[in-house]
């Protein structure tokens, strides 16, 4: 697997103030890498660096210290854009033109043409289920179906890179959900995805990795599955008279009264084995073992938090 | 290639966005110069006045133009297609000159048609004027620009020009009796001033001079070489901070 994207040691000071001239560390000495077909999610509190680092790796803004690489390659080669499609934290295409005008324009400076570019404006229409609406005017479209026209426009060049920043701000329930969709498609075919949100339910549904930023800073890399699986939690529901074993118990793991019976909560499967000796030497029945997954929300809360 | 597809979007725009304006007003200004007496297509006053009203009105239509495309972040998008921000700055800055021009000669086409017809005079008067304006508008709107990517506010880089093009260009045509019997022998002061004068659009001289070319008197050329030559610099400072500046 290639690396898509690299950033290495990348970080942005801003000055702020015209008078008071004062420094604003927006994003600090950030290393990461994505490797070809994966979805990786950006997520954390407003004013975290996420958009920052976007815009630094698509050469809007550049760097103070660092460097980011797209396909091996420096990011302010216009080429490699190419081979990458954008969707726009703020996403405003000119209001007068219909859909399918302005995926015309914009596949034209894709570099499409003729045929190619109609058949791939009518394959995309289809693929974002907006085929009926292409005459309609931009500025009569509602959020959601805006949104389908910036992936839309963002797919045109059948990109190996799609950047994604918070692309399901303010759409509604439906809307998130079809979109979604769209993504886990998108991933089946290979694409590699770097999204920026803080819709954690919905990273949660289509993400392999997920960064976490904090103050500028990328505090935690991991899989989703590696995150979840520290929140696991574990349950042993039993039955036993021994008070003194269950006050034991009770200082060290939570402890409370469920149905009739007495239910121990881990946060950690290392000491089942040692809880379940504890129980069955006092004589305890053991009813029950349920295991619960935990959710991105509570690591990613635990992490801002600390 | 890359740049003709960004040049014919944005001349598209700028078509789009200006030309019932650019039509309803320069007919207006130009009917009344035609309709008022028969011999004011050579008056040199409604000439000047003429001049001046139009180019306010290019002012006023293509001050946000570069502004608007940052202000509305479509320029992010742009920027996420292959181009260089030096294209998005030539595009912008050749569709604008373009389409105001296109649509300038078409205009003067027509009125020197239509006076030809009514006083059975060729006259050459409405194609000096649209040479005049064309001249003028592209070092003039090369300095939009750039000014545009300095301020980004559109409705200070409008009343700065138009500002310019009441006083400021009078003012610097006239320094010669204005400043220079204050100055006195300060050559710094008389160096600004005559810096300023040679490389902003020097509206007033390249009209006196296109008007002189076409009535067949003697003519100096040097106002319009420099008002060119103000605005390619103009346009090349452009290139240079835009390619510097940070997207907001």
């Amino acid at each position: 697997m290639s690396n898509i994207v690299e950033f290495q040691g990348i970080g942005k000071t801003f000055a702020k103030g015209f008078i008071r001239r004062r420094s604003i560390r927006a994003v600090n000495n950030v290393s990461l890498t994505l490797e070809e077909g994966e979805t990786f999610c950006l997520i954390g509190p407003n004013g975290a660096g996420k958009t920052t680092l976007l815009r630094m790796l698509l050469d809007f803004i550049q760097p103070t210290s660092g460097y980011a690489l797209l396909f091996g390659q420096p990011n302010n080669l216009p080429d490699l854009r190419e081979r990458i499609g954008y969707f726009p934290e703020r996403f405003k295409p000119p209001p007068a033109l219909t859909i399918y005008q302005f995926l015309y324009h914009w596949g034209r400076f894709s570099g499409l043409r003729g045929t190619q570019l109609q058949s791939r404006i009518t394959a995309l229409l289809q693929f974002v289920r907006l085929e009926e609406k292409r005459e309609a005017v931009m500025r009569t479209l509602s959020k959601g179906m805006a949104v389908r026209v910036g992936l839309a426009q963002a797919l045109l060049n059948d990109p190996r890179l799609l950047i994604l920043d918070e692309p399901t701000d303010g759409l509604d329930p439906l809307g998130r959900i079809e979109f979604r969709d769209i993504l886990k498609e998108l991933h089946t075919q290979g694409k590699t995805i770097f999204i920026n949100s803080h819709l954690l339910s919905e990273v949660e549904q289509i993400s392999q990795r997920v960064g976490i930023m904090k103050n500028g800073e990328l505090v935690r890399v991991d899989t989703l599955e590696h995150l979840l699986a520290e929140k696991v939690k574990l349950r042993i529901c039993f039955q036993c008279d021994s008070s003194e074993t269950i006050a034991e118990l009770k200082t060290h793991y939570t402890i409370y009264e469920k149905d009739g019976l007495m239910v121990v909560q881990l946060s950690d499967r290392n000491v089942l084995d040692e809880v379940l000796k504890k129980l069955t030497g006092a004589g305890a029945i053991i009813k029950n073992i349920e295991e619960s997954k935990g959710v991105l929300e509570e690591e990613f809360l635990s992490i801002i938090k600390n | 290639m890359k740049l003709f597809r960004l040049y014919s979007y944005f001349s598209l725009q700028f078509f789009r966005g200006l030309l019932a304006r650019v039509f309803i007003i320069l007919t207006m200004i130009l009917c009344v110069y035609l309709f008022t007496t028969q011999t004011l297509p050579h008056s040199t006053v409604v000439h000047q006045i003429c001049l001046i009203l139009v180019l306010a009105f290019y002012i006023v239509a293509t001050a946000g133009s570069i502004i608007e495309k940052t202000e509305q972040y479509s320029i992010e998008l742009i920027l996420s297609k292959p181009f260089t921000r030096r294209d998005v700055i030539l595009a912008d800055f050749l569709s604008g000159v373009t389409v105001t021009s296109a649509l300038t000669l078409l205009l003067s086409l027509v009125l020197t048609l239509v006076y030809g017809i009514r006083a059975h005079e060729w006259s050459t008067t409405f194609l000096a004027l649209a040479i005049i304006l064309i001249v003028n508008f592209i070092s003039l709107y090369s300095f939009i620009v750039l000014s545009g990517i300095l301020l980004k506010n559109v409705a200070i880089v409008t009343v700065f020009w138009i500002g310019y093009l009441y006083v400021g260009a009078l003012f610097l045509e006239a320094r010669t009796e204005l400043i220079y019997p204050q100055a006195g022998a300060n050559f710094f002061i008389k160096a600004i001033f005559d810096g300023l004068y040679y490389l902003l659009p020097q509206i007033y001289a390249v009209s006196r001079a296109v008007t002189a070319l076409l009535s067949n008197t003697i003519w100096n050329p040097q106002s319009i070489i420099f008002t060119l030559s103000g605005g390619i610099a103009a346009l090349v400072s452009s290139m240079y901070l835009f390619n510097r500046q940070e997207l907001e």
